[in-house]
């Protein structure tokens, strides 16, 4: 049988900490003026994410992604500059008049960009949120009524792929017209409709109530603990240091 | 503990009889009793009748989810232990009686089963001991042991209908409504059950809607019927239906083409998953029916999947050849039919007339007058009873001019009529030289079909 221990030592660091490391890292992205800063930060998180769990195949993909969104900005900052970015030092580029200002600006802000699709993206695919949930509901005071449907919704999506999976190939069977097979959603949104009405139904009938015990603690470990106080460290000296150069 | 009725609960409106007499349209559908029912304390009573008939209404009128959550109206009287089922009386019944739903994925709240099977004694305040005293005495009945290490978006029908049905049985609760608890469970799975409803036989109510009349009704103390007009009735004793007069169906042609799938050497398991088909190979042709059998989880729809070119094979390929002609993969599915285990997959469209247009009039009439008693063609098809819905998707596939045909499960949540009805038209099918391969745990029905049997046994296709 599986014990208590074997259900939650699995993971490197608990994913609540993991969203809350997410979250810094995520303001700190957005709000330092010094890039070079940035780096550090993301090199610890991702060694966290790597070390939970994400593969290296997956990050390339999300890389990819990532890359994409962020040149397509830097591309439309490029073309299309603000104003008071349209003076200085200009280049030509492919008969494409280019200020030096607004290039040195489209390239910050695709860094800033691509840095918080990957790690936003990643984090996505690292965070267990049903552990999350259930944390919050035994330890933080999520009152019962408000996370279970949560998790209920969160364990529906991979139901509602293979859902969508059946109807769009049930289309194809049925030689349905292609017009028709554009209203894919409707099914899928019965689906989702219903689901949710017998979910919910099944919470009540299974006799969900505010004073419940819980079988799994999903406490965390001395060893989270460690992990996020050194990271919480390691951030404060980053958030002391962007704040000198502010000055 | 339960008195029932005189009571009438009327739930929806407008329902069109076929026949064309003008005084049957408009008659709102209900679930009634004239007479007073009684279900004494720890009685064992088997609910039967025909599919959408409302069966399940009534167990949810028991339940008092009707019409606590619903916008139909009752009229007369449910009582338990002497107090109405619904408002404030709801709350207070929620710990006394558990409910088992149609469709078990709909019930699941956690993403891993060894989670979920604690869930329902997790609400009850149980302590963690009493917990493990529960799991170690369901677990030989239930093998939850083989479940313990998934995920619950993994399970099989039959592995989520275990899950949850173990989950619910953990509680002890004083009264179990049951809604065809065995409808997805291989014969192995659900003698077990009925093996664990004899030994607690006596110590719990407990109401069930299960097709297997045969096995059922040794153990019932009473029987209620709810007929196709919705009338609750007690009864004594009831037959099995056997014989049936099924009409003619309008399947007259014959298909000119020879078809034949061939599947070789097929290896396949999931990503991250344990493996689950190996080296599987078999050839079958026009007019034959193969018959796919195998305990839950052991990949019986994945193989099917993979069949239907919905799945990839790791290794191995599936060819089929039209008149000795191999055709492209990518073509496959033009001779392909499909019946979901999940009816609700196949429809797309906002009533029951436009699922149905690619019909010829004169043949519709005919084969809605054999699926169907009474039906709406202005409705939605996503609200027929499940019953209904499943012998809907059925006629939608089996109907389409397709030369392979695959049917997940067809007789779940039939009435003996209606697997009668489905036994006659894959048998007519198959005259017709329809290449048919069908999953299925009922014994019966598969030996009525005279079909080819086999049986996935540690991953290997194994013909009976």
């Amino acid at each position: 049988m599986m014990n208590q221990k074997d259900h939650e030592t699995k993971e490197f660091l608990h994913s609540w900490y993991l969203l809350l490391v997410t979250f810094l890292a995520l303001l700190f992205l957005l709000l330092n003026r010094r890039l070079i800063l940035d780096l550090p930060l993301c090199l610890v998180v991702f060694a966290l994410y790597f070390k939970s769990g994400l593969t290296f195949s997956r990050f390339q993909k999300i890389f990819f992604y990532a890359f994409l969104f962020g040149f397509g900005i830097f591309i439309l900052n490029i073309l299309y500059p603000a104003k008071q970015l349209r003076v200085g030092e200009v280049y030509q580029l492919l008969q494409m008049t280019i200020y030096k200002a607004s290039w040195d600006k489209a390239l910050a802000t695709m860094l800033r960009l691509f840095l918080v699709s990957l790690l936003s993206m990643c984090s996505a695919s690292v965070i267990d949120y049903t552990k999350v949930i259930l944390h919050l509901i035994v330890h933080k005071g999520l009152r019962p009524f408000w996370g279970y449907p949560m998790l209920l919704a969160m364990n529906s999506i991979a139901l509602f792929k293979e859902e969508f999976d059946r109807i769009r190939i049930n289309a194809r069977l049925r030689d349905l017209p292609f017009k028709d097979q554009l209203t894919l959603f409707f099914p899928l949104l019965v689906f989702a409709i219903r689901h949710s009405q017998r979910g919910a139904l099944s919470l009540v009938t299974r006799g969900l109530n505010q004073r419940k015990s819980f079988y799994y603690s999903y406490d965390l470990r001395s060893q989270d603990k460690k992990i996020l106080y050194l990271f919480w460290l390691f951030y404060f000296g980053l958030v002391i240091m962007s704040l000198m150069t502010l000055r | 503990m339960y008195e029932i009725g005189p009571f009438e609960y009327t739930f929806k409106k407008n329902i069109h009889h076929l026949s064309s007499d003008p005084s049957s349209s408009n008659v709102a559908k209900k679930v009634f009793s004239r007479e007073k029912i009684e279900i004494l304390k720890h009685e064992l009573v088997i609910v039967t009748g025909p599919s959408g008939g409302g069966k399940s209404t009534f167990l949810q009128l028991l339940k008092g989810i009707i019409p606590e959550f619903s916008s139909g109206r009752l009229e007369g009287s449910i009582l338990y232990k002497k107090k109405p089922m619904h408002g404030e009386f709801f709350q207070e019944n929620l710990k006394e009686i558990l409910f088992l739903f149609q469709n078990p994925f709909s019930q699941l709240i956690y993403p891993r089963a060894s989670e979920e099977f604690f869930f329902s004694m997790e609400n009850y305040n149980y302590s963690r001991e009493q917990m493990d005293q529960k799991k170690k005495e369901l677990q030989a009945y239930f093998d939850l042991e083989s479940l313990w290490h998934k995920k619950t978006t993994e399970l099989s029908h039959g592995e989520c209908q275990r899950l949850v049905l173990a989950s619910l049985l953990a509680i002890d609760p004083e009264v179990l409504l049951l809604d065809e608890p065995t409808a997805f469970l291989d014969p192995e799975a659900r003698q077990d059950f009925y093996h664990w409803l004899s030994k607690h036989k006596g110590q719990r109510t407990i109401v069930l809607i299960d097709h297997h009349l045969d096995e059922i009704l040794p153990f019932a103390d009473k029987i209620i019927q709810v007929d196709a007009e919705g009338a609750v009735t007690l009864r004594t004793s009831i037959s099995v239906a056997k014989n049936l007069n099924i009409p003619q169906l309008p399947m007259n042609e014959t298909q000119n083409s020879e078809v034949e799938l061939k599947i070789e050497h097929v290896f396949f398991h999931y990503p991250d998953r344990p493996k689950l088909l190996e080296d599987i190979s078999l050839t079958a042709r026009s007019g034959e029916i193969v018959v796919l059998k195998g305990k839950n989880g052991k990949g019986k729809s994945t193989l099917f999947k993979i069949m239907a070119g919905l799945l990839k094979p790791l290794k191995g390929e599936i060819q089929i050849a039209k008149n000795k002609q191999l055709l492209a993969p990518k073509s496959h599915y033009r001779e392909m039919g499909f019946v979901f285990q999940n009816p609700e997959s196949h429809f797309f469209y906002d009533t029951i007339k436009e699922e149905l247009r690619n019909f010829k009039d004169q043949d519709l009439n005919r084969l809605l007058q054999s699926f169907f008693k009474d039906i709406d063609l202005s409705r939605s098809p996503f609200l027929l009873s499940e019953g209904e819905k499943r012998r809907l998707s059925i006629l939608m596939t089996a109907f389409h001019h397709k030369s392979i045909l695959f049917f997940d499960e067809p007789t779940f949540g039939q009435d003996s009529e209606s697997i009668h009805l489905i036994k006659t038209i894959i048998l007519q099918l198959s005259a017709m030289g329809k290449l048919q391969f069908i999953i299925s745990h009922d014994e019966n029905f598969i030996r009525s079909l005279g079909a080819q049997v086999y049986e996935l046994v540690d991953y290997h296709l194994v013909k009976l």
